[in-house]
């Protein structure tokens, strides 16, 4: 245990990774219904850089949700390479896929994903369970996490009995407990009504401000992915624009 | 990293209530079973191995038998008579051996007529004291029989304890044996064997006398000199008898036991009916087991979205699998838990109303350490062993599946 988490060290750039997290060369993801092939991905290629704020935006059925999938490292490509922190993925181990993953990315999803048997704190706890940390430091971190995202005098309060945007917070503090290199949210305020998705988001950009976190979003909501520096357009599962930096500017051209 | 598990397990299996429960019946029926079983049957083996202790253990017991062949009454037992007895006597590394009977005689009491086992002291004395030592007679009120009495009768603690004879005995009183009347000049203590509490004492020649029976005994006891050698001294009087009674090899008309034998015959006894109810056992558990494995199913398919979260979040394959084992593996203790204090409840309650109510003292429930953790620990291994695959399905989930299921 205290052997792992020695290990734990942000990632160093190196040749091997240019300084990018997350690559994806050339991604096809084909599902098969029957005889009919269908086509999510058909060959997306995409370098999340160490420190960008990403905002992958999309149609419903574009293919985002399946992008996401790939970039934070839950699905294998029918075709195509990805790499995770310079490492084919393709290449791990389960376990070892599952422990970097746990690592390196932080995920908040639309519908906050917490436990509900658990407790807000237990919530946040359970990464670092993965990871192997002790007892005490679990419990340390996650109270840290909590009260960074204001919720100190939730901890033990199960999910059911939070706000939408409290059990967010919560997602958001579990998301961080790893202290990931990235974080990768999709549609984090898809559910939330505008006050608290606004308390997400500035979260999230201060997050990246202040800490250096790459964070990549994935939203439908152009006000949202606005907030980003780099934005990605994908429609029928091919990145059709990428426009770097001055993402507003093309928002509100169109 | 376990206790977090465990919580965690814990956490689930309290937020489905009774289905939690209700899941566990199975085991508990189980478990509840084979607990009360194994704990009453213990208490009746270590009950009989005292009865055993209190009869001597350096005692060799020869009685008649029929071989048995045939229709039933076609074949009669050949009584032991005095000729026997002489022939055990002289027999190598026998120390004392002597003739004891005991017959079914009417016993009258206020015109209450009953069938008492009624046995008897023989005169000479040594004999005389050893059949005393053997059989634990000892006196409680009143006094010992003589060898000189005649009409006198020694009574277990039995028929002063309780109206047997339709009222209580005590010293003094006079009854009926086989239409002779005797006073009861003793009550004897309560030895611990149902066999000397609940009989009658007289001397042997009165006995004769009352049964019209002139020379037969119903067993011969043997003291050997070495009770390292009994086996011997046993095999010796076996061969010894068959020659006084020419008998052939394995259709002797006679048996010779010794207190070990007796013992292992008990227990194989004992034995088979502990495997029957055991294995009644056995089939519940399986059933409840089944029980489990359907539950930990329906929880997986429930928890599908927490396991892809989980997964997400750095959940190997055997971190899914290590929680969804650790979680059948409770509902198997839990059930067993409980199945072990009903089980354990249920044996006293036996005891209690064995005791109580029949006054028979053989039957006590035996608690002991290795049961209780033994039938804690198999629970355990059950609630793992049927919660297997389903964890395994749990644990292959495809972590991009799970998630889509909200």
């Amino acid at each position: 245990m205290q052997k792992k988490a020695a290990a734990k060290k942000k990632t160093i750039p190196t040749k091997a990774n240019n300084g990018n997290v997350i690559e994806l060369d050339g991604v096809w993801k084909t599902y098969r219904m029957g005889d009919v092939r269908f086509h999510a991905l058909r060959g997306a290629t995409l370098r999340v850089k160490r420190g960008e704020f990403l905002a992958v935006m999309g149609p419903s059925g574009s293919g985002k949700s399946t992008l996401m999938n790939m970039i934070g490292c839950l699905d294998v490509p029918s075709k195509g390479v990805v790499h995770l922190n310079g490492k084919n993925i393709a290449k791990m181990t389960e376990s070892g896929l599952a422990q970097i993953r746990g690592r390196t990315i932080g995920f908040i999803f639309q519908q906050f994903n917490l436990i509900n048997s658990l407790t807000a704190k237990e919530n946040v706890m359970l990464p670092l369970t993965f990871q192997g940390y002790s007892g005490g430091k679990r419990e340390k971190l996650a109270e840290s996490y909590l009260s960074l995202v204001g919720l100190s005098d939730k901890y033990q309060n199960k999910p059911t009995q939070l706000s939408g945007g409290q059990q967010q917070r919560v997602a958001i503090a579990r998301a961080l407990a790893g202290d990931p290199e990235v974080i990768l949210a999709d549609e984090p305020t898809g559910n939330l009504d505008s006050k608290s998705g606004e308390t997400v988001l500035d979260f999230l950009k201060k997050l990246h401000k202040e800490k250096g976190t790459t964070i990549v979003l994935v939203t439908h909501d152009e006000r949202v992915a606005k907030q980003a520096n780099r934005l990605i357009y994908i429609k029928d599962g091919m990145i059709v624009k990428s426009l770097d930096e001055d993402t507003s500017k093309y928002l509100s051209e169109n | 990293m376990l206790g977090e598990y465990l919580k965690i397990s814990v956490q689930s299996l309290k937020r489905r209530g009774l289905r939690s429960w209700l899941t566990m019946v199975g085991i508990i029926i189980g478990i509840a079973a084979v607990v009360s079983l194994i704990s009453l049957s213990q208490g009746l083996e270590m009950a009989v191995a005292q009865q055993f202790q209190v009869l001597g253990v350096e005692r060799i017991t020869v009685q008649s038998r029929s071989l048995g062949f045939g229709p039933p009454g076609s074949s009669v037992a050949i009584p032991l008579d005095e000729s026997d007895l002489n022939v055990v006597r002289r027999t190598r590394g026998v120390d004392i051996a002597s003739g004891f009977l005991i017959e079914p005689v009417m016993v009258e009491v206020d015109d209450e007529l009953s069938l008492e086992f009624v046995g008897s002291l023989p005169r000479d004395p040594v004999e005389r004291q050893f059949i005393i030592d053997s059989n634990n007679y000892e006196i409680e009120y009143g006094r010992m029989l003589r060898s000189n009495d005649r009409y006198s009768v020694m009574v277990g603690y039995t028929y002063y304890d309780r109206p047997v004879l339709g009222k209580r005995l005590d010293v003094r009183d006079r009854i009926i044996i086989g239409g002779q009347e005797f006073t009861v000049i003793g009550v004897m203590k309560r030895s611990g064997s149902f066999q000397t509490d609940g009989s009658m004492v007289v001397n042997e020649d009165i006995l004769r006398e009352v049964t019209g029976n002139d020379d037969t005994f119903a067993l011969i006891t043997a003291k050997v000199q070495n009770v390292d050698e009994i086996d011997d001294v046993a095999e010796r009087i076996r061969h010894e008898l068959r020659r006084h009674r020419g008998d052939r090899v394995g259709q002797e008309t006679f048996s010779v036991t010794t207190p070990q034998q007796l013992l292992d015959t008990f227990k194989t006894v004992l034995n088979v009916i502990t495997v029957v109810v055991v294995g009644i056992a056995a089939i519940s558990l399986v059933v409840g087991g089944v029980g489990i494995a359907n539950t930990m199913y329906m929880s997986v398919l429930e928890r599908t979205r927490d396991i892809g979260v989980m997964k997400a979040i750095g959940a190997r394959n055997r971190d899914v699998l290590s929680l969804f084992l650790l979680e059948s593996g409770l509902l198997g203790l839990a059930g067993g838990v409980i199945g072990v204090a009903i089980g354990l409840g249920f044996a006293w309650l036996v005891e209690f109303i064995a005791v109580t109510f029949l006054g028979v003292e053989l039957l006590q429930a035996v608690i002991t350490l290795p049961l209780v953790f033994g039938a804690l620990l198999f629970s355990f291994l059950l609630g793992s062993l049927f919660g297997i695959t389903p964890a395994i399905s749990a644990s292959r989930m495809n972590p991009v599946d799970a998630l889509r299921k909200a």
